[in-house]
């Protein structure tokens, strides 16, 4: 039935999910693709465009839910939307393998990862314990585990997230598949290690000879990796062709739009006020450190290790933006923490307008709290669900009492006017509003007291890329417009690059580098610099096919 | 590994000190007045003082309190004139009432309550951890709500309203099984299971609803998690993903709760202990209570404490040996 | 008698707001919850009008009626059913002859006031203990960490018993019976709203507060305290019928209110000993006790659907 040279064809695929009160909502709408043997297939879309509910589709995984699918899915010459369950179960792992999202909670917690790669094996070849366990090993080396024998016995929480997701590729490996899934496989990584996973997935599709599809949000991670690319959105195909053409010369306006809404490290950079001269130091910090302690007082408990700054010294010039970039566990977010004195250095001073800081107690520090702050990273956690949205920007208004109900109102809707919010959704609760506008209220609370230090953690990583733009924008204009001083604390190179004047490099605690935006982004000095702009995926094929041949060359170097 | 279980174990200890001292406080420090309730009736006053200094009624609280914990540990001698009582550790005195030692008061109630509690738990698990798995992997509404309506009853109703039922049912109308008499095993272990059959249903029934309900929110959670997909999607049947993926991790919290609800139990099962007729600590309290006898008081309840703690050390160890992911360190 | 604490927590995300309109609307429209609403309504009016139900009766709970009972029998009512008459509704006690349906309705006062009220005193000591631990410094929570362990590991049961033994006699029982199963009974409150506490702390809307300048008390009650009405309403109303389930115990027991006070607990363990000649006796106060025990728990478990973040409609 399938075309001869294609192991994966989908033909008119769809897929609703029933809701209440009878309605369907299509996720997917009239889907086809084909992918030949050794291919690499991209599916890029924003959240909610149905890619992955086209990933589930590909392995029969809708069996058992509500949602309904219609159309074909050939997979090595069988239907997989109209076979039995015993053959879907028997096509998977075997001819067609997944890996998933989340490496943390994709394993079993319980069993080793070697039992759970050699289980797979087992069942579906009628292998030996020893044959299985041989087979596990195999894999395991083969997606670069070291030491794979010992490794067989250990448990999912003694890797690291790169480690899982590797275990993971190697247990889709086990059974010689046909066709490779992988939906968002490198989202929940850092970027190193994002890079490292994606070029490991382009060298076993090259060792193995089997096809993939690739499925990420981020056109970046598809660049490098994809033959051809399948643009979606709201469950339709807006664009297909070969990766070249659709993310060098786009025919559609979607396409077109995501494109030019993603940060990049190769765009013009947005033109800056020239610096006022010899601009006075808001802040300075002096070898600030922060630890940690373990387990909590009188209890038997133990609490996870977690990263410290150390001795970390910088200068904060006012009207100017730091960007702070780092992978997690860098200590950015303590770093930011502290800055803004919700954590209190273990040692070392925060000085902020010739006022230390960093050991002020609470009550003393109450009359500089008006001064920082901060915006967060998951504006729902952020806001508290039980209050309207108005309140929570009135919140440091009210604290201070200053002025009355009708000014605090007054000054409240001027606020949510100013970061593009309608003044008359005073009263509604934050679950009301998308993610993009739910930062605007942070963004909001955060301008309320007129602060001269506004720090923000991650501002932008949980939202699409079509909100990131738009948000940063919002922070470049209330910067400009309030004279404020901003450290903007990012894992994503590319967008600090947006909106950065200059950039500080976290690892380990320590900062590595610390350059004008433009010298560090065109000048990298340390080579831990370095081997992160390598990793950060860029949209041209052919770029980052070379940066792929140059991370390999510094490896083999290594 | 050691290091956990010492610190454990200290941690056991300071609040089976912290227990015992209020415990000891509450009672001896009370309006009611130990030397007179020890004399008994027909008191005269030479004899109340002689009982006083015998028992070192006369010294301070905490002197009382340190010589009681002192004859937990070493033994304590109470001489009243020339005769010298000697009650070898563990000492915790001698019933004001029948003038037994406390400790053997509890060596004879205990084996009955822990038969009680066993067989119980056993009975409650399997009824509960049965009926919670057949509900969720059925797949039936029906059963479902059953479920929910039994475990509802089950909340609703007071154990000595189920074991009056029973009583009323096997016993009176029924005459399948006589009114219970605790018969130890060692002596013959089929009286012993056949006298405690409606105890153990009795409390099972109450105690199985729990189960059944935490087995199925537990069971639904761990199907809801991502490796369980991870399982379906790499082929397995649908009998090895709950065999192998699901129950482990579904029963893991039942384990450890059920390893203090034993403790619970034994220690709580007082109603059913009454309804039942069986001599257990429970039923040896109310006793003392009745009397206000006292060392039996404090005994018993120091005794249940010290159950209730092992346990619950007992429990936090059995949970990091069969989770992989607490580490004991 | 404890309450299993994973019944009242759904998730660890705190759901969008439901009004309190909307709850009680769904609540209300939920059959088994009504059902028990209304059954619990009709017991607190008949606790509340005791004093004018037995009036109507022509009854009181002391006197004793030795003509209606056959003391050759060992003091068995006279007549079917326990001696149902027109002027005694329910019949009369074995042994004593006393009215059995006034004893019925004071003995609702008890068991709901005691139930009550030792609720209330648990929920209050549970919640602020639990606030502070949570919010509190690690000196403040691992003290308040280990009393609440204590309390836990105390055998509750055994406690309650040699408490009620030795407290003076000069407090009202009922008071003294509603203190002393709240004081035993807090532990588990306070863990789930200190865990509630430690969950909604690491909230970013926490931090904000404090940025804001927010002082501690305002940051427990208005970004705290909201979050912890839900869980704590649920397992609240779990707690009810425990406690309606520790007072008859502990008055089966002869540990609870005093005699002549009637109690539900005190009747059925006089019961016991009637069934055989009299079920009435076993039947009125059983058949009470388990009904309203039923309405509890059947408005917990609609609570606990209601309020269930899982079943909340999220607006688009």
């Amino acid at each position: 039935m399938s075309s001869p040279s294609a192991v994966l064809e989908v033909r008119g695929l769809g897929i609703d999910f029933p809701v209440r009160g009878g309605e369907v909502v299509g996720a997917v709408k009239d889907l086809s693709f084909s992918v030949r043997a050794g291919a690499a297939l991209g599916i890029v879309g924003q959240s909610g465009s149905g890619k992955s509910a086209t990933a589930l589709a590909l392995l029969g995984l809708h069996r058992g839910t509500p949602a309904r699918v219609s159309g074909q899915v050939w997979v090595d010459g069988v239907d997989v939307v109209a076979a039995s369950d015993a053959e879907v179960r028997a096509l998977r792992a075997s001819r067609i393998a997944m890996v998933f999202q989340d490496p943390l909670t994709a394993l079993d917690p319980f069993h080793t990862i070697g039992d759970q790669i050699a289980e797979v094996y087992r069942v579906h070849t009628k292998a030996s314990r020893a044959e299985a366990r041989a087979r596990a090993i195999e894999v395991l080396e083969q997606v670069r585990i070291a030491d794979a024998a010992r490794r067989y016995r250990a448990h999912p929480h003694e890797f690291s997230g790169g480690m899982r997701q590797r275990a993971l590729i190697a247990m889709a490996l086990a059974c010689r598949p046909k066709v490779l899934v992988a939906d968002e496989p490198t989202t929940a990584l850092d970027v190193t290690v994002q890079a490292q996973i994606l070029d490991l997935l382009d060298e076993v599709r090259a060792e193995t000879g089997m096809a993939l599809v690739l499925i990420s949000h981020d056109l970046g991670v598809v660049a490098g990796t994809a033959d051809e690319v399948v643009v979606m959105h709201e469950g339709v195909a807006v664009e297909r062709g070969t990766a070249e053409k659709v993310l060098l010369d786009p025919q559609d306006p979607y396409t077109q739009g995501l494109l030019a809404a993603m940060p990049r490290l190769d765009s013009p950079l947005p033109e800056r006020d020239a610096a006022a001269s010899e601009p006075e130091t808001l802040v300075r910090i002096e070898d600030v450190t922060k630890h940690y302690r373990r387990g909590g007082a009188l209890s038997g408990r133990r609490t996870e290790p977690v990263p410290a700054v150390d001795g970390v010294s910088l200068e904060l010039r006012a009207g100017e933006t730091l960007g702070v970039v780092g992978e997690s566990g860098s200590g950015k977010t303590t770093l930011a923490r502290m800055l803004v004195r919700l954590l209190e250095p273990s040692a070392g001073r925060v000085v902020f307008a010739g006022t230390d800081i960093s050991a002020l107690g609470e009550r003393r520090l109450r009359p500089l709290r008006r001064d920082l702050q901060m915006v967060f990273q998951d504006p729902l956690s952020s806001l508290n669900p039980r209050r309207s949205v108005g309140e929570i920007i009135a919140d440091p208004l009210r604290i201070a009492g200053e002025s009355s109900d009708a000014q605090i109102r007054a000054a409240v809707r001027e606020l949510m006017t100013k970061v593009g919010l309608d003044p008359k959704s005073y009263d509604r609760f934050p679950h009301e509003f998308s993610g993009g506008m739910r930062q605007r209220v942070g963004i909001a609370r955060a301008l309320a007291p007129r602060p001269r230090l506004l720090v923000c953690d991650e501002p932008v990583a949980s939202l699409d890329v079509s909100t990131q733009a738009v948000i940063l924008e919002l922070l470049r204009d209330v910067q400009r417009e309030y004279g404020l001083t901003v450290v903007f604390v990012a894992h994503d190179l590319a967008v600090v690059r947006q909106i950065a004047d200059r950039v500080a490099v976290m690892r380990f605690g320590r900062i590595v580098e610390l350059a004008d935006s433009g010298t560090l982004f065109s000048a990298p000095q340390h080579e831990y610099t370095r081997t992160l702009l390598d990793a950060v995926p860029v949209v041209d094929p052919v770029a980052a096919r070379e940066k792929r041949e140059r991370r390999r060359s510094a490896a083999a170097i290594a | 590994m050691i290091g956990y279980l010492a610190r454990r174990l200290i941690g056991a200890v300071v609040v089976l000190l912290a227990l015992s001292a209020i415990v000891y406080g509450l009672f001896y420090a009370a309006p009611s007045n130990p030397a007179l309730l020890a004399c008994g009736k027909g008191c005269t006053p030479d004899r109340l003082a002689v009982v006083k200094s015998s028992l070192g009624l006369d010294k301070p609280l905490v002197d009382q309190y340190l010589s009681f914990l002192h004859g937990i540990f070493f033994g304590h001698d109470y001489s009243s004139g020339p005769s010298v009582r000697k009650c070898p550790a563990p000492c915790l005195g001698y019933s004001f009432e029948t003038d037994q030692p406390v400790t053997s008061i509890l060596s004879s109630a205990l084996p009955v309550s822990a038969s009680l509690a066993l067989g119980a738990m056993a009975l409650s698990l399997l009824l509960g951890i049965g009926s919670g798995l057949v509900t969720v992997l059925s797949r039936r509404r029906w059963l479902d709500h059953a479920l929910n309506a039994v475990v509802l009853a089950g909340y609703a109703t007071p154990v000595f309203l189920v074991a009056l039922v029973l009583l009323i049912i096997f016993c009176s109308d029924l005459q399948w099984l006589p009114f219970p008499t605790y018969v130890p095993l060692t002596q013959n272990p089929a009286e012993w299971a056949r006298n405690l059959l409606l105890p153990w249903t009795a409390l099972a029934l109450i105690q199985a609803a729990a189960y059944a309900r935490m087995t199925r929110a537990q069971t639904l959670e761990t199907l809801g998690e991502d490796h369980v997909r991870t399982a379906r999607a790499y082929g397995l049947s649908e009998r090895r993903v709950i065999g192998r993926h699901v129950l482990r991790g579904a029963l893991t919290p039942l384990v450890t709760m059920a390893a203090i609800d034993l403790a619970q139990v034994m220690t709580s099962a007082v109603l059913t202990e009454t309804m039942f007729g069986l001599p257990g600590i429970g039923q040896t309290l109310v006793g003392a209570v009745g009397s206000t006898d006292l060392p039996v008081i404090v005994g018993v309840t120091v005794t249940a404490g010290t159950i209730y703690i092992l346990a619950n050390a007992f429990a936090d160890i059995l949970y990091a040996a069969i989770d992989p992911r607490v580490e004991l360190a | 008698m404890t309450v299993p604490i994973e019944v009242a927590v759904g998730s660890d995300l705190p759901p969008p707001p439901l009004s309190r309109f909307a709850a009680w609307r769904r609540l209300r429209q939920d059959k088994a919850a009504a059902t028990g609403m209304v059954i619990i309504a009709v017991m607190v009016l008949v606790a509340v009008f005791a004093p004018v139900l037995t009036a109507l009766e022509g009854q009181d709970t002391t006197t004793q009626h030795s003509d209606l009972i056959d003391s050759a029998s060992g003091g068995t009512p006279i007549g079917s059913l326990g001696g149902v008459s027109g002027s005694h509704w329910l019949g009369v006690e074995p042994q004593t002859g006393r009215d059995l349906f006034a004893r019925l309705v004071f003995g609702a006062r008890i068991s709901l006031g005691v139930a009550l009220g030792a609720t209330l005193l648990q929920v209050l000591i549970g919640v602020g203990i639990g606030i502070a631990s949570g919010l509190g410094g690690r000196l403040v929570d691992g003290v308040l960490g280990r009393l609440t362990d204590l309390t836990l590991a105390f055998p509750y049961v055994m406690f309650a018993i040699a408490l009620m033994a030795i407290v003076p006699g000069s407090i009202p029982r009922p008071l003294i019976l509603a203190v002393v199963i709240a004081l035993l009974g807090w532990g588990s409150t306070a863990r789930l709203a200190r865990g509630q506490t430690l969950s909604l702390k690491t909230r970013d809307f926490v931090a904000a507060a404090k940025l804001s300048g927010a002082p501690p008390l305002r940051v427990a009650r208005r970004e705290i305290l909201p979050g912890l009405v839900t869980p704590i309403l649920t397992y609240a109303a779990l707690l009810v019928p425990a406690n309606m389930i520790s007072e008859a115990g502990l008055s089966f027991l002869g540990v609870g209110v005093r005699p002549p006070t009637p109690s539900w607990g005190e009747m059925l363990s006089h019961g016991t000993t009637w069934f055989r000649p009299d079920v009435m006796y076993v039947l009125v106060p059983g058949g009470a006790l388990f009904l309203t025990l039923l309405a509890f728990t059947l408005l917990a478990d609609g609570v606990r659907r209601t309020l269930d973040p899982k079943n909340v409609e999220v607006a688009p």
